[in-house]
């Protein structure tokens, strides 16, 4: 059997296509040769690159569910926190209504020692109201780590339009039919890649 | 000492964030508290009625906190106000820039009540 540069070329059309898993047959002698082994060992190499990108696509979407859940979670914490802490606030404004009705003649040891109580009482409310805003501080720091899986997406996404992946465009249209659109903002250049790549 | 009847402006794009100071202003005395989002409806705020304190966070859209701050100093109406920052934002260069800004005080979240009554008593002797 006569092997040409046809076969040569097929291997290079089918690099273009993504198709980085089948393995080159192995055929030619001399220069031929030589092309042949550099060309498969660009199939490999694209073959781990692909795997690595698909790979990654696939977690970077869970990685973001979970950092918007630990988000929903805080702030679910924090309004739970903050009912308790306008209860307080409500019974401080009747304590110290009372307190205020018995007036300052009334120096006995008890109401002095509920007075006591009262202002320390008071403290511990805005304790309780300045460390809650731990929550905001958290809230700013995990906007950050989303933009940065977003910006992480949009570059795993970008790598395999580039490759041509083909595993990719299962992943947009979904096995069961479903649209499993990306959850990043693309831009036209890669939009009509994209196009191009799903025709 | 502050005088709790004065008029407070408190600026964070967080509501979580303007409740927790609005509290604490409310449970140091302060009676008169106003809200707003971001710096520019805090701004609108101030042109339809001057406050006589005003809260700030840093990062916020439409306005920044920096932005409203220099906004403030540059009306001849506004600049005599006081301005505590309270953010996020804790690096030397953001706390520099404030001060050139002309920020009365800054505070870095999360924080004390401890720290907002000492900032307080400094901004209010």
């Amino acid at each position: 059997m006569t092997y040409t540069v046809d076969e040569l070329v097929k291997m290079a059309r089918a690099l273009s296509e993504g198709e980085f898993d089948r393995e080159f047959e192995q055929h030619f002698q001399g220069e031929l040769g030589e092309l042949a082994s550099y060309l498969d060992a660009v199939r490999q190499t694209l073959q781990v690159i692909s795997h690595a990108a698909n790979g990654s696509y696939e977690l970077i979407p869970a990685a973001a569910d979970s950092v918007a859940e630990i988000n929903q979670e805080s702030e679910s914490g924090f309004e739970s926190i903050w009912q308790v802490v306008e209860e307080m606030q409500s019974d401080q404004a009747m304590a110290r209504e009372l307190l205020t009705s018995m007036g300052e003649q009334s120096k006995t040891g008890e109401v002095a020692k509920l007075r006591e109580i009262a202002a320390k009482s008071q403290q511990t409310l805005l304790s309780l109201m300045s460390y809650l805003s731990f929550q905001d501080v958290l809230r700013q720091r995990l906007e950050k780590v989303q933009g940065l899986i977003g910006k992480m997406e949009q570059k795993t996404l970008d790598l395999m339009v580039k490759f041509n992946v083909k595993a990719h465009k299962e992943s947009i249209t979904g096995g069961n039919g479903a649209q499993l659109a990306p959850k990043v903002d693309l831009d036209q250049s890669l939009v009509d890649q994209l196009l191009e790549g799903l025709k | 000492m502050f005088n709790p009847d004065m008029d407070v402006l408190v600026v964070d794009d967080a509501s979580a964030m303007r409740r927790i100071i609005r509290g604490l202003l409310k449970e140091l005395g302060f009676k008169n508290i106003r809200e707003a989002e971001n710096g520019q409806l805090a701004l609108d705020e101030l042109k339809k009625k001057k406050s006589d304190f005003v809260v700030s966070d840093w990062n916020m859209p439409v306005m920044t906190g920096i932005e409203l701050l220099r906004a403030i100093r540059a009306d001849d109406a506004l600049k005599s106000v006081p301005v505590l920052m309270v953010t996020a934002e804790a690096k030397q260069e953001n706390i520099i820039e404030a001060v050139k800004a002309g920020v009365s005080n800054y505070i870095v979240k999360p924080f004390n009540a401890q720290t907002l009554q000492e900032k307080l008593n400094k901004i209010f002797p």
